[in-house]
């Protein structure tokens, strides 16, 4: 078998076909499933961050809010004090004393100071001396926005004198009793140490948050001026994200930087001219995408192989009995009929084997019914035939009888002449050798010899059949037409009774052209029970228990005479000849040798055009060999 | 229509195990592997910097000078380690003289504690000490050198209250550099960075801008000097030298308080009060000053 016939095979498998059918809703439903739950994961981590982003940013603005109110209120406290003579604002000493204390307390406080109008200065911690020396707070911008305001101040970004930092300073105005300006007090904020702070809270792995005054976008903090070395990046990432959520217009948004993605929100400082921004690396949450697609893919790739080892376990499972079944079949086809097909699996498959063997045994029933009812026919149809047979023989042996008789009183008279007795004695002779084939052929058919099975090439058997003699009638003007299949399977059958059936009906073709012509012989399989259309004019002469599924055709036709219609239904009956010199048992024999071969014979004819036999042999494997 | 059976004998049931247990190990691998989200500790450690380390504190190494010094003037929890990492640019750095001398200044200044107002004696000796080192090591830094002979002055008269000795270090300022401008400390280094625009760094400039060593140092002169005369003589030498100093106006103001040469220092105080803007306040506490001696003269 090549292997595009095993390929067809394999393709027009129903077992394959269920699988493949299986497998490809596997492929496409699955993945589909998969790759719409990781967009739908990935929509829900891009909200999320969203929400974190923005959440957070609200939160730091809180916490900064929080942040600076400690320096309000203390600064408002230390004003407090001031006021109500609490701490002396005339006694250095004494005032840096509390400055101390304040800072203790509250170590984010980079500086705390006093000025007063007449341009004293007090600070912890104390000022550089070349600076003190020439300081006048009064020039500050931290004194004279107290002082204009007449209440709390925050002051924009400036450079502190004493360290040369850059920085935020809130500030009050001190009164005396008579609502007369005193001095003005302060609180440093460094933005290093306002950064400190933002650098303290943690967001993500490496988000950051910061602030920028929202029109200059100076930087009031920033991790990364904690502590050098800077990281520029993150000051240029800033500025980047600024200038792209700008141009949005929005306050959130995935920006890209430098081959990175960012999430950042926005967020305004209430009461100040800030914002708040956070901004978190795509690549702190890459990780839980990644891990999403991972384990999507991963997932996807196990309910792919294990939905199509399923599929394949399943559909082995749904057709492993359905081939059990088939091979009942076959081997009750082939006539073993005490077959029982056994399936253990547990459900229908089961139930179907039970049924199928229920109806295995009731066929095994009718057909011994039938066998027994088919041999008291034929008992009956043998005694017939014996009353017609007799009636046959006595009409075959009478008449020679009646010859031999005449002869025989011609030879016995002496007085006849010698020649006429010499015919009469050959007429004798001839008579008596016509009644020896009646005979023989007549044990022939009353007593067929039983066939000799065995692997019979058809073919090759004819061929040999016609070497012998094909010469001697292509002389005589009928020329052997040949038509052979290319695939011919093995018979199992006797070839001398074979020979004897194909001889017969060549005989029959060579009888009905006597002027010669044209013998075909074509032989093939045919495949299902080729039972002939009603109608078709053909007759059929089958063995009624052989129904397999292939047969091998023999068909041998020629351009005869034909046979009449209305002996068509008797041309396989014993003693019924188209010719007066015919016994009319050949085709009785071929009829019978086919029966015992479980084949079947069909006969199409026409008269005046010719005659078609078609022999039908079953090919049965060899291990269902019917010598069994 | 055998074959669908025939083609997966039992021979094969063993191959057929093997592969479905080699499909469960695969997908085991691959969970494994995707739940493998930790990070390789060695590629987090790739970006380290190398560091030198200065009395068991580890201190960063940077690739210039630059970076190297601006990381002194960076903030720092302990006090340690600010001065390991001045200590570090010196022995990293000793071309670099100027920044060398500045890291010694603030080594030295560090000498004081966080609060000079409250310090020892002992700590001011210290401190004068390493003030005086710096003078013996950069005799070619005079902008090291002028600094730190003032700070030998303000520790000696303010510190230790050792008015002559001060005197005299002002004096040699005055008369060796008498232009050396006052850089109180560098700009801290990100003040760029937080200033975006080119040109804009910082609305409020420091306020010694504009002022020298030797115009603070007569300033200090004048405050210190028990002599009127020597008071005098100093301002007389800030005005003419260094009118437009800083320093200037709060000489002349404690001039006016002392009442030296009120003569020749009246029709100054009115000179300098036209021509100078730059702080209100101080004209108004020096026509407060001058408003009170024209009305004393009156009164006499």
């Amino acid at each position: 078998m090549g292997f595009k016939a095993i390929c067809s095979r394999w393709i027009h498998s129903f077992q394959v076909r269920v699988f493949l059918a299986l497998v490809l809703v596997i492929f496409i439903f699955i993945p589909g499933t998969g790759y719409i739950g990781f967009l739908q994961a990935y929509k829900v981590v891009e909200n999320q961050m969203q929400q974190y982003t923005i959440g957070t940013a609200d939160q730091i603005t809180k916490r900064v809010g929080s942040y600076l109110a400690q320096h309000s209120y203390n600064v408002r406290l230390i004003k407090a004090l001031l006021e109500q003579n609490m701490v002396e604002v005339r006694n250095e000493k004494n005032l840096l004393h509390y400055f101390k204390l304040f800072q203790r307390d509250h170590p984010e406080f980079v500086n705390i100071y006093y000025g007063d109008v007449d341009g004293n200065f007090f600070m912890v911690p104390p000022q550089r001396p070349e600076i003190y020396k020439v300081f006048d707070p009064r020039v500050r911008p931290w004194f004279r926005g107290a002082v204009e305001t007449g209440d709390l101040h925050w002051t924009d970004v400036y450079i502190f004198a004493s360290t040369q930092k850059p920085g935020i300073t809130v500030s009050v105005p001190i009164y005396d009793d008579e609502q007369l300006l005193q001095g003005v007090c302060g609180i440093d904020i460094d933005l290093s140490a306002f950064s400190r702070f933002l650098a303290g809270i943690e967001i993500g792995k490496e988000g950051f948050a910061y602030i920028f005054e929202k029109e200059e976008g100076k930087v009031i903090a920033h991790p990364g001026l904690v502590q050098l070395p800077w990281d520029d990046e993150h000051i240029a990432l800033l500025r980047h994200c600024r200038q792209a959520l700008e141009k949005k217009g929005a306050s959130f948004g995935l920006i890209s930087f430098k081959e990175e993605e960012f999430f950042t929100a926005y967020v305004e400082y209430p009461g100040r001219n800030w914002t708040v921004g956070v901004t978190l690396p795509f690549s702190d949450y890459f990780e839980t995408i990644q891990f999403i697609k991972k384990s999507t893919f991963t997932l996807v790739v196990i309910a792919v192989l294990l939905s199509s080892l399923l599929s394949y376990l399943l559909t082995r499972t749904v057709i492993r009995p359905l081939h059990t079944l088939q091979q009942g079949i076959d081997r009750i086809s082939s006539g073993d009929l005490e077959y029982k097909v056994e399936i253990s699996d547990p459900d229908v498959a089961s139930d179907l084997a039970n049924s199928f063997n229920g109806m295995a045994s009731s066929l095994r029933n009718s057909l011994t019914e039938l066998k027994a009812t088919y041999e008291e026919l034929a008992e009956k149809e043998k005694l017939a035939a014996v009353g017609e047979m007799t009636a046959g023989i006595a009409h075959e042996i009478k008449n020679p009888l009646g010859v031999i008789l005449g002869s025989a009183q011609v030879v016995l008279d002496q007085e006849k002449p010698w020649q006429m007795r010499e015919r009469a004695a050959k007429f004798i002779i001839h008579e008596v050798e016509r009644l020896d084939e009646t005979l023989k052929a007549f044990l022939a058919f009353a007593k067929p010899a039983s066939p000799s099975f065995a692997e019979t090439d058809v073919i090759r058997l004819f061929e040999e059949s016609l070497s012998a003699t094909e010469q001697r009638y292509e002389e005589q003007g009928y020329t052997i037409e040949r038509e052979y299949d290319e695939e011919i399977l093995p018979i199992m059958a006797d070839g001398g009774q074979l020979r004897q059936v194909f001889w017969n009906i060549c005989l029959n073709s060579i009888q009905a052209m006597p002027e010669g012509g044209p013998i075909r012989l074509r032989i093939n399989v045919a495949g299902g029970s080729d039972e002939p259309a009603e109608d078709s004019g053909e007759v059929s002469f089958a063995h009624p228990f052989a129904a397999p599924r292939q047969w091998l055709v023999i068909e041998i036709s020629d351009k005869g005479c034909g046979i009449p219609q209305e002996k068509m239904e008797k041309v396989m009956d014993p003693f019924v000849s188209l010719r007066d010199d015919g016994i009319g048992l050949g085709l009785s024999i071929v009829s019978q040798i086919v029966k015992l071969h479980r084949g079947r014979i069909e006969v199409q004819s026409k008269e005046g055009e010719g005659t078609t036999f078609k022999l039908f042999f079953p090919c049965i494997p060899k291990e269902n060999s019917l010598a069994d | 229509m055998n074959y669908a059976v025939s083609s997966f004998p039992g021979g094969c049931r063993t191959s057929r195990a093997g592969l479905i247990w080699l499909m469960v190990l695969a997908v085991l691998f691959g969970l494994t592997s995707s739940c493998d989200s930790t990070r390789d500790p060695s590629q987090e450690q790739a970006g380290a910097r190398s560091y030198v380390e200065i009395d068991h504190i580890r201190i960063p190494l940077f690739p210039n000078s630059t970076e190297q010094f601006n990381y002194t003037r960076s903030w720092f929890a302990e006090k340690e380690k600010k001065r390991a990492a001045l200590q570090a640019f010196i022995q990293l750095y000793p071309n670099q003289r100027e920044k060398c001398g500045l890291a010694a200044l603030d080594l030295a200044y560090l000498q004081l504690g966080s609060d000079y107002r409250f310090a020892s004696p002992k700590v001011y000796f210290t401190a004068l000490t390493s003030y005086q080192a710096i003078v013996a090591e950069y005799v070619d830094q005079p902008s090291i050198m002028a600094k730190a002979l003032w700070y030998i002055g303000w520790i000696s008269s303010d510190l230790l209250h050792d008015r002559k000795r001060g005197l005299e270090v002002y004096h040699k300022i005055v008369r060796q550099y008498p232009r050396e401008p006052v850089s109180p400390l560098p700009p801290a280094p990100w003040v760029s960075l937080i200033y975006p625009r080119e040109g804009d760094d910082g609305t409020v400039a420091a306020q010694t801008e504009g002022s020298s060593w030797a115009a603070l140092a007569l300033v200090e002169i004048i405050q210190q000097s028990e002599d009127g005369e020597a008071g005098w003589q100093a301002f007389t030498r800030l005005w003419q030298e260094y009118p437009d100093d800083i320093a200037t106006g709060f000489g002349l103001k404690v001039v006016l308080q002392r009442r030296y040469h009120v003569d020749e220092a009246l029709p100054i105080a009115d000179q300098f009060m036209k021509s100078n803007w730059s702080n209100i306040h101080l004209l108004a506490d020096i026509r407060k000053e001058i408003r009170a001696i024209t009305s004393a003269e009156g009164a006499k």
